[in-house]
């Protein structure tokens, strides 16, 4: 028992062993409120860089330390604000450290053994802890990611939430659930992270590509999702929560299951289903926007002091309604459904998915195992397999009625090693990544394949340093290679194919001539650098400075490559170009922070410079069967992106707290000066909360959230001759809406069941006064008005 | 150790890679709802036809190839009008070559979910524009029409609709409201001359 919960570096013993280092100071560490003893705290001594944890009494013992020589301990909890007390001590000592106990008050078991672990230290990270993701329990990922400054989403509809990180999304930022890199598509602008919010015990966002252990690639940033850490103890909890939602006349119910034992097993299995049926604005019914989520995970594990193994499995399944008004076969009827101020289909409720709609299954089988050794350092291996099956159904006709437009499966394997090793002052981490991915495109569809047929091996080899010079400066430096190959399968249309100029540039690349396409088999080959460089500088005991200088690369996605065809989910024709480079961004990143016990205060500003971005851009229309349709086409450029994200928080006493976040990101095509297309516009989130936990740990908030119009987009309007009317009218597919102030109001009380068990009852009401409202970054803006107000009533057990 | 940590991984890539290699081409996609040829025929009181074609031989969802052909005068009067839809990309003895046999099929209680709107663009003018077919409920289908033409010169526009209203206010009469989604919308160049 004690060996586990004693944990101390060999190397602080090495540093002081010329002294006569030998006393120990132990003692308790107390929750301030209630006087109870918090088991796995952590106390880290800066000098020594001793680092233990306090056993399931909340007892601590430091040894090895020298006599009249002045250290500074810093106690941390995953449910408390971290502390540091300065101490000197001549013998033995005991000593007693206090902590604010802030978080999941009546929760009687503590669910986190130890914290969470830091992902780079000269980026500030934000964290959304569990408190604040069983508020989004019947939400998504994305709504959650919303709640922090410089996040933004894009939309389609209330399901398909993308996470948009200081104006950049899709494949330029990772999305890590459970140490796995998410392979799902995430391309696609309507193709939303497939990770169930209730599986998620902390999310971590990092605004940089600086955490090079995770992909070179990350132009925009990384989301790290992490499961719910387990105490090493004989135990056997859980928790469910429910929602009742009255806009969509549905909810979500979540369970989980945790039993631990204390020789370090543990196994989590955890359940989530949701169901709504058709959402409302502020004045109709959104017609086909219901969704049903069923999701399950479960996790098995040994943890010991210097091994462990852990095999984790789960499986996501949604299929998400698309409105039926924003379906549009061609430009002029694009022209009507945008023109008309409601949607030109609307039926009675119902909580019936009808066509169009998506049908998406992801399944992540992971195991991973860590060891410690004494001249390596701790080794960590994990292979991982994921299963992405997306069905994208659309109106069609007769016989073809249930057949999918779209049926794709990716398959991926990948394999890691790390290791990390920690010296006096320096920390290195290094590790090797391989992955094999294969997409299969089905050809039953009856409709050309969006994307081809591919094989794509990865290989990735990073090394990261971290030094801590003194008690003020810290430096990270990191560099990464990546080695991407694609073997695809792609057929032409004869026309198109010389239409490209292909023909002459890759007339090699044919394997097959049929009557009216070509098969042809591309083989492109990548290799992507990316470095990071940054500080991290103690100004005063509460203020510090983060500096970090990134570079990313990222390979074009298939999408930008092969697409050469229409595009049925948003009626347009997207050309791609089998010619592309690599993007390479270069992100300044500077973090100001202070913290004081009243005043807590962060502002972020950054400058993104990125060679050969890629971007898609209407070039005119084309005359089919159908009528016109858009064409739009891919095309690199050098572009750069810059802003500021602010944050503050003032505490006006114990009860009253003002919060307010600010968040600003311009985006321009350099050369042209040309504004680059959906950058979220300015928003600012104001909240003033109170709290009493005398009466039953009431808490109240009053969040006001303002979007700005954005006043600078590209202006990408078509004139569109409709014959039938024989007018020529503008497709407005450009101008931003207005700008649009919500109001939100949540409450909570916790309530004590039975000595185990505790309830949590809240309720929220969103977009408080019903406000009719567009937002610019939800791509179903042109059809509908984004949605009215909504109940939600949240209730949590603990047991 | 270290170099034993590093080749495990790599024996089990190299396991999982060369499990996965098959070097199948993979087949082309038959493509459903393809409508490649559109040819209107109008015929005059005394059996003359008129053939106006569209055509997208390699359907590359464009007008890279596409484009009208056949007739582009007739002289005023009278005409029955019929439309049909080929998909060319299948044999000619296929099921599903002719497409308007599929647009023809009736659903749930005898509905046929299509209908076809006409009309005369720019100086075309075209009188007495009449339905000459129906579904069991009595609701116009409209690959069978008729029409008298006025000397002009102009386009003449033919438009099918999959899931239209039926029964909304003046239909199909007037034009098209805009529910539902436009599978052909064509507008072949035509002039009528007088005789």
């Amino acid at each position: 028992m004690r060996t586990h919960a004693l944990v101390v570096l060999l190397l602080a013993q090495l540093t002081t062993a010329s002294q006569n280092c030998s006393l120990t100071l132990s003692g308790k560490v107390i929750d301030l409120h209630d006087g109870s003893l918090l088991s796995g705290a952590t106390l880290v001594v800066a000098e020594t860089e001793t680092v233990v944890q306090t056993s399931l009494d909340g007892v601590y013992s430091i040894s090895n330390l020298c006599p009249n020589t002045s250290y500074s301990i810093k106690v941390l909890h995953s449910s408390c604000t971290p502390k540091t007390f300065s101490l000197k001590i001549s013998g033995d000592s005991v000593r007693d450290f206090k902590l604010e106990h802030h978080l999941e008050e009546l929760n009687e078991i503590i669910l986190e053994g130890k914290a969470y672990e830091n992902k780079t230290t000269t980026v500030l990270e934000k964290n959304i802890n569990q408190e604040t993701l069983e508020q989004y329990s019947a939400g998504t990922l994305g709504d959650a990611l919303n709640s922090l400054s410089g996040v933004s989403s894009l939309n389609k509809g209330n399901g398909i939430v993308k996470p948009i990180i200081n104006g950049l999304h899709s494949s330029r930022i990772i999305m890590i659930n459970n140490g796995v890199r998410m392979q799902d598509q995430e391309w696609g602008k309507e193709h939303a992270p497939n990770i169930d919010i209730n599986s998620v015990g902390r999310l971590t966002l990092v605004k940089s590509a600086s955490a090079l252990q995770y992909g070179g690639d990350a132009m925009g940033g990384i989301i790290i999702a992490e499961g719910l850490k387990t105490a090493i103890k004989d135990s056997l909890y859980g928790k469910t929560i429910g929602t009742a939602a009255s806009n969509g006349r549905g909810g979500g119910v979540t369970s989980q299951l945790t039993k631990s034992f204390k020789n370090g097993w543990y196994s989590t299995v955890q359940g989530t289903l949701k169901r709504f049926g058709d959402v409302e604005s502020a004045d109709y019914i959104l017609s086909n926007t219901a969704l049903m989520e069923k999701d399950l995970s479960f996790r098995l594990g040994l943890n010991r002091f210097d091994y462990g193994l852990e095999g984790y499995y789960s499986y996501y399944n949604t299929t998400i309604g698309i409105l039926r008004s924003a379906h549009a076969a061609n430009a002029s009827s694009q022209i009507r459904a945008i023109n008309s101020n409601e949607p030109l289909i609307i039926r009675n409720f119902t909580y019936d998915i009808e066509y169009p709609n998506q049908d998406v299954k992801h399944q992540l089988a992971r195991i991973k195992g860590f060891k410690n050794f004494e001249s390596l350092g701790k080794v960590n291996f994990q292979y991982d397999y994921q299963k992405n099956k997306r069905l994208e159904y659309d109106i069609r006709r007769g016989n073809d009625r249930d057949t999918p437009a779209l049926d794709l499966e990716l398959d991926t394997h990948t394999v890691l090693v790390d290791v990390k090793k920690a010296y006096d002052a320096l920390e290195l981490k290094y590790g090797i990544m391989g992955r094999f991915q294969t997409n299969f495109a089905n050809p039953d569809t009856g409709i050309r394949r969006l994307i081809p047929d591919y094989d794509k091996y990865d290989y990735g080899v990073y090394l990261i340093g971290d030094y801590k010079i003194n008690d003020k400066w810290q430096v990270e430096s990191g560099i990464r290679f990546d080695y991407s190959f694609i073997d695809a399968f792609k057929y032409y249309k004869n026309s198109v194919w010389i239409e490209r100029g292909y023909d002459l540039l890759f007339p090699d690349i044919v394997v097959n001539e049929l009557s009216t396409q070509l098969l042809t088999n591309p083989k492109l080959e990548f290799n992507n650098l990316s470095a990071t460089l940054g500080f991290n500088y103690n100004i005063s005991e509460n203020s510090s400075l983060f500096f970090n200088q990134s570079m990313a690369s990222r390979a074009p996605n298939p999408s930008e490559l092969f697409s050469d065809g229409l595009h049925h989910a948003i009626a347009r024709i997207e050309l791609g170009d089998l010619r592309f480079k690599s993007e390479i961004g270069h992100k300044t990143d500077l973090t100001y922070r202070f913290e004081s016990e009243r005043f807590n205060f962060s502002v972020n500003p950054f400058h993104n410079l990125i060679q050969d971005f890629i971007l898609i851009e209407p070039i005119g229309l084309r005359e089919t069967i159908r009528g016109n349709f858009q064409v739009w086409e891919y095309r690199q450029t050098e572009v750069q992106l810059f802003g500021v994200d602010i944050d503050a928080s003032y505490n006006l006493n114990k009860a009253l707290k003002f919060t307010h976040q600010l968040s600003l990101v311009k985006g321009y095509e350099r050369g042209n000066n040309l504004p680059l297309i959906n950058m979220p516009p300015v928003n600012t989130k104001n909240q003033i909360s109170y709290s009493n936990q005398k009466l039953n740990n009431l808490k109240l908030s009053l969040e006001s959230e303002y979007v700005f119009a954005q006043n600078e987009y590209p202006d990408n309007n078509f004139e569109v001759y409709i014959p039938v009317l024989e007018t020529t009218e503008t497709l407005d597919i450009s101008t931003p809406p207005n700008a649009y102030h919500l109001l939100k109001l949540n409450g909570s009380m916790d309530f004590k069941v039975s000595k185990t068990a505790a309830l949590k009852v809240g309720l929220e009401v969103t977009n408080l006064l019903n406000t009719s409202y567009r937002s610019y970054l939800n791509l179903l803006r042109y059809y509908a008005d984004d949605l009215g107000r909504n109940f939600l009533l949240n209730l949590k057990l603990n047991y | 150790m270290k170099k034993q940590i590093l080749l495990f991984p790599m024996l089990i890539l190299s396991l999982v890679f060369t499990g996965c290699s098959d070097d199948d081409d993979p087949a082309p996609v038959e493509e459903l709802e393809v409508i490649t040829t559109v040819v209107v025929t109008l015929t005059d009181t005394n059996n003359v036809e008129y053939e106006m074609r569209w055509e997208d031989p390699d359907y590359a969802v464009g007008n890279i190839t596409a484009g009208y052909s056949g007739v582009t005068s007739i002289p005023e009067g009278f005409y029955s009008g019929e439309i049909q839809l080929y998909n060319n990309t299948l044999p000619i003895d296929d099921e599903e070559y002719i497409v308007t046999n599929e647009i023809l099929e009736a659903g749930e209680g005898g509905d046929i979910d299509h209908l076809f709107f006409y009309s005369g663009l720019g100086g075309l003018v075209l009188n007495s524009l009449a339905y000459e077919d129906s579904d069991v409920n009595g609701d116009p289908i409209g690959q069978q029409f008729s029409l008298v033409g006025v000397a002009g010169t102009g386009e003449l526009s033919v438009m099918l609709v999959h899931e239209p209203e039926k029964d909304a206010d003046g239909m199909p009469d007037d034009v098209w409201n805009g529910v539902g989604d436009d599978e052909v919308n064509l507008q072949f160049p035509l002039t009528i001359s007088t005789q």
